[in-house]
């Protein structure tokens, strides 16, 4: 690489060419203040603090809007450059509230630091104090209007970063504003401004006056909400949680954050967490002591397995928790009760992409963040990747600012296609007959040559136009594309076909890929063994002797029952008892009902959560387990990113962590792990699995999948009864039962709503605002309007995770037939109005 | 005459005890004909010796004159202070103001440096020159609260009084 020689002060050094003179004088260690520059933004040149002399040019020039050159000579330090600084500063501070006493920027403030580096500043200029206020109109970020030194960072976060638009200046000159105006876009709760804000302008309302750096002790923790596995920085005072920033440019995020990670804290501290295990002594919940509850589990589940065998015990694992704890939930379930009925709700989208995965031949390419950053194009099918996984989202946005293309086939209306260059319309749960259509153009296998290219057009919605133009996207250009697959795919009939179907079209085409995962450790979890036929790090069951002689125990040779299989195993009575490790499938499954009367039927049902969620309420032993905060592990990111995080705050009495409670009980079953610690576990697991993260593909192949038929029907079909197709989709401020608890993201939105559109309204005498009853053959619920133009008529569109209304509820739960995934995209439901 | 009867005779008729009676009495009567604050022992509890001007004792919290508390809670007191013995908790109030809602003092911790009080840009905190720290409960020593704080501040001029030296 070609270097360029540039002097600073005297000195000469060489960089990188295509800099800035900042950039350069950044990577060099040369000090240059500066309020409006930062990296990841465009250049602005608006605070005049970053002024240096070039070698030959006369007057002062601003560092961040200069290119460096080759044999520039740079001066950063000088008498002048000193007085013109000094003079910036002081314009910034005659017009500064210097009210540092109740900021909470005071010591984190970038004003504060330079005033103390020009400690002889002269106060010459006595504007009178123009009031402009404090601005209180968003709900999580408080608007200082007195204090904004005018850098428009904030303005540049919102628009080139998040691509929100939400900030805005008004008014001119010195009295100009930054902040939310009408006509403006739709605050995201990113917070990006808060980080970026040099002074106290922009303040996380959720810590307004909770402390002062010196006072907090902070931490690098992994975000707990969605697979992307954002590094966080928890501020920590008295061993509470008070503040989540992002880390300095640090892990997957590169110092940003969505309103999840940022202000979905909460729950941490929630008064409704569990502190006692609590027993089901007729017909009530009595708390009890761990050793007499462990015992108590230990009993039941002894005489159950006496009485009926080990067949009759299922466990559902956890995608919220650690790596750690999942490997030894199902080394619990299948070496101490001896059963391999073991599933986790990874079943409802990377169980399925899994099996797509393991039965295809082709090796494509696994993208990471840093691909889709530096992709020219990105297709995405059935995701939404901007409310899913926010910061996968970024670095689409990335993308695209740096010239590349989005284009998107997604039935909804969402955030992603609001942003996408080109958004194909297709029809409800047409997703596979896309990707059919897809690999029919790019594979030429003649295994598909039974379908016939109208009939799929005609089935997706699209014409062929659109297709052969979607076909032609993948064609060129394809080590720079990147596919991004999720759940419209994986819980559509035959959906582990078409996942097999799009990677092999991406290997084909030299393209790579990445799946998007709404829950934390979805892939974690998979790749610990906690699936019914694979052990972990995927190995198969016929690989059971070597895991069977580190685990002193017999592994059962019969795969197990997957999530609904098992529901539908107790419904029957061949389930006796589940014990369930932080899931809760009464509201994150479809089907409620069906969910509910499966786990009613159990004769001994254990959850281990944090909270009493419903499915809690249903167990006969709920055994409170700690938060990310008070555990230390590692989450597996969707890129397969094995990130492991410290325990930062201790547990409450009470309180155990996962894999503690696990190696426990399973003491108390006379049958103990020998595990000392988190680090004895990890050696463990990485003895066991070489490459965790990592995945040996042609060790752990499955067999190939099968084909849907030429005729196979898709979509909601049509029912009169049930005029209106409802979609489901997710949303930015909820993601499981802990977003519900947390308070920054009950103040981001409170309620869930349906997105109806403007002619259905008139039609329902409906308006925004007004109740309304959804109804579906397999349940109902009662949910606020919105109406929202952009969606066609006939088609309704709700958020999923929302503790008020879950839509989930209204779902049916047919399993595909390879990956026995629920279909949950889709269901046809009628309107009543209340 | 040997030693040994010597010893006998002096046993026998107390001699000195009487000497050492004779010394202890001749030194109350002084103590009662002298005047009290220049006796070299001072009888502590009835009479307390003033504190030297710049002694720093117990720290007190100041008012403003309409009552309210000077301290607005910035934090550069406990940002300052060595030993960290000080906690300060500030709340959001109704009208978006910072309200001070609990200070305390590890009394345990403290050095008694006078940083606090001299990095206070609103004179809000103080050392005041009480010495009298001891108390019949240690946990109410770990932590002195802001009451307490506000109390001891008002009775300061007290304390001032009673320098004389």
């Amino acid at each position: 690489m070609s270097t360029i020689k540039i002097t600073f002060d005297d000195k000469m050094y060489e960089t990188e060419p295509g800099l800035t003179v900042i950039q350069a004088a950044d990577r060099l260690g040369v000090f240059i203040p500066r309020f409006c520059y930062l990296e990841k933004l465009s250049p602005l040149g608006g605070c005049r603090m970053c002024l240096v002399t070039l070698k030959g040019v006369p007057k002062l020039q601003t560092a961040c809007t200069t290119p460096a050159k080759d044999g520039m000579e740079i001066i950063t330090r000088s008498e002048e450059i000193h007085k013109a600084r000094k003079a910036m500063l002081e314009f910034q501070l005659a017009q500064h509230p210097l009210d540092c006493f109740y900021c909470d920027k005071a010591t984190e403030c970038d004003l504060q630091d330079l005033t103390y580096l020009f400690a002889d500043i002269e106060h010459r200029y006595d504007f009178p104090p123009h009031k402009r206020g404090t601005v209180y109109e968003n709900r999580l970020i408080e608007r200082n209007l007195e204090r904004c030194v005018h850098c428009e960072r904030c303005i540049r976060v919102c628009g080139e970063i998040q691509g929100a638009h939400a900030v805005n200046a008004t008014k001119r000159g010195r009295v100009t504003e930054m902040r939310e105006v009408p006509g403006g876009g739709e605050c995201q709760y990113c917070g990006h401004c808060i980080d970026v804000c040099p002074v106290g302008a922009n303040l996380d309302r959720l810590f307004t006056y909770g402390g002062r750096p010196f006072q907090m002790e902070m931490g690098d923790s992994i975000c707990p909400y969605c697979g992307c596995g954002c590094t966080v920085s928890l501020n920590m005072r008295d061993e509470k949680l008070v503040r989540v920033r992002p880390g300095v440019d640090t892990g997957v995020n590169k110092g940003s954050l969505c309103a999840r990670g940022r202000f979905g804290w909460g729950f941490v501290h929630d008064p409704a967490r569990l502190t006692r295990p609590l027993i089901r002594k007729e017909g009530k919940f009595v708390e009890a002591g761990w050793d007499e509850t462990l015992l108590y589990v230990a009993t039941r589940l002894e005489k159950i397995i006496k009485e009926k065998g080990p067949g009759v015990v299922g466990g559902i694992g956890s995608v919220r928790s650690t790596d750690e704890a999942n490997y030894l939930f199902q080394r619990f379930l299948r070496t101490v009760i001896g059963s391999n009925h073991i599933d986790s709700s990874a079943r409802l989208n990377y169980a399925a992409a899994l099996a797509g995965w393991l039965g295809t031949k082709e090796d494509a390419r696994e993208a990471t963040f840093e691909n889709v950053r530096e992709a020219h194009r990105v297709l995405v099918i059935g995701a939404d990747p901007l409310e899913t996984n926010p910061i996968l989202g970024l670095a689409i946005k990335a993308m695209q600012n740096r010239g590349g293309t989005l284009w998107i086939t997604d039935p909804r209306v969402t955030l992603t296609t609001r942003l996408s260059n080109r958004h194909f319309p297709i029809s409800a749960g047409a997703e596979v007959p896309l990707i059919l259509a897809l690999a029919r153009a790019g594979l030429k296998d003649p295994s598909l040559s039974e379908f016939r290219d109208t009939d799929l057009a005609a089935r997706t919605g699209l014409s062929s136009e659109d297709l052969a133009e979607l076909a032609a996207f993948l064609e060129e250009d394809a080590a720079k594309t990147v596919i991004l697959a999720g759940r419209g795919v994986t819980q559509a009939p035959f959906g582990a076909t078409a996942i097999s179907l799009l990677l092999r079209l991406a290997a084909t085409k030299g393209a790579s890929y990445l799946f998007t995962l709404d829950k934390n450790n979805e892939r974690g979890s998979c790749e610990m063994g906690v699936l019914p036929d694979r052990l972990p790090g995927l190995a198969p069951l016929s690989e059971k002797a070597r895991f069977e002689k580190a685990w002193g125990g017999r592994i059962p040779e019969t795969p197990g029952y997957s999530a609904y299989e098992m529901l539908q195993a107790a419904r029957e009575g061949k389930l006796s008892a589940l014990y369930i490790m932080g899931e809760n499938p009464l509201v994150d499954f479809p089907d409620t009902k069906f969910v509910e009367e499966a786990l009613g039927s159990l004769d001994f049902l254990v959850v281990q959560d944090l909270f009493r969620t419903r499915t809690a309420s249903m167990a006969d032993v709920v055994l409170p387990a700690a938060s990310f905060a008070e555990k230390s592990g590692s989450f597996t990111n969707l890129e397969g990113r094995v990130q492991r995080f410290p325990s930062l705050i201790p547990t409450e009495e009470g309180v155990r962590a996962d894999a503690r409670i696990l190696v426990e009980l399973s003491r108390k079953m006379g049958k103990g792990f020998a595990l000392k610690n988190i680090a004895s576990l990890r050696a463990e697991i990485d003895s066991l699995v070489p490459m965790n993260g990592t995945r040996r593909k042609l060790e752990v192949m499955g067999p190939p999948l099968s084909l849907p038929g030429a005729e196979m029907h898709w979509g909601p079909g049509e029912d009169p009864d049930y005029p209106y197709v409802l979609l489901l989709t997710s949303s930015l401020y909820r993601n499981g039962s802990m977003s519900n608890r947390a308070v920054g993201l009950k103040k981001a939105q409170q309620k869930a709503c349906v997105l109806l559109n403007e002619g259905d309204a008139a039609v329902l005498k409906t308006g925004e605002g007004d109740k309304v009853m959804l109804i579906s053959k397999y349940g109902e619920i009662q949910v606020g309007v919105k109406l929202c133009h952009e969606i066609p008529g006939g088609t309704l569109q709700m958020p999923e995770g929302f503790s008020d209304a879950n839509p989930k509820s209204l779902l049916p739960h047919e399993l595909d037939q390879v990956s026995r995934t629920p279909m949950a995209r889709f269901v046809r439901v009628k309107i009543r109005k209340i | 005459m040997s030693n040994a009867f010597k010893k006998f005779i002096r046993a026998v008729t107390l001699v000195d005890l009487f000497k050492g009676l004779a010394l202890t009495g001749s030194v109350w009567v002084r103590s009662i004909i002298t005047p009290r604050q220049v006796l070299v022992t001072r009888p502590y509890p009835e009479v307390k010796r003033p504190a030297f001007p710049n002694f720093k004792g117990h720290h007190g919290f100041l008012l403003n004159e309409d009552g309210s508390l000077k301290c607005v809670g910035c934090g550069i007191c406990a940002g300052v202070c060595p030993a960290k013995a000080i906690r300060v908790y500030t709340e959001e109030g109704k009208d978006h103001e910072k309200v001070v809602v609990g200070y305390e003092i590890d009394a345990f911790r403290c050095i008694y440096c006078g940083f606090c009080q001299e990095a206070c840009p609103k004179d809000a905190i103080v050392l005041t020159r009480l010495y009298e720290l001891a108390d019949y409960d240690n946990r109410a020593c770990y932590r002195w609260k802001m009451d307490r704080l506000v109390e001891v501040g008002k009775k300061r001029p007290l304390f001032r009084d009673e320098v004389n030296l």
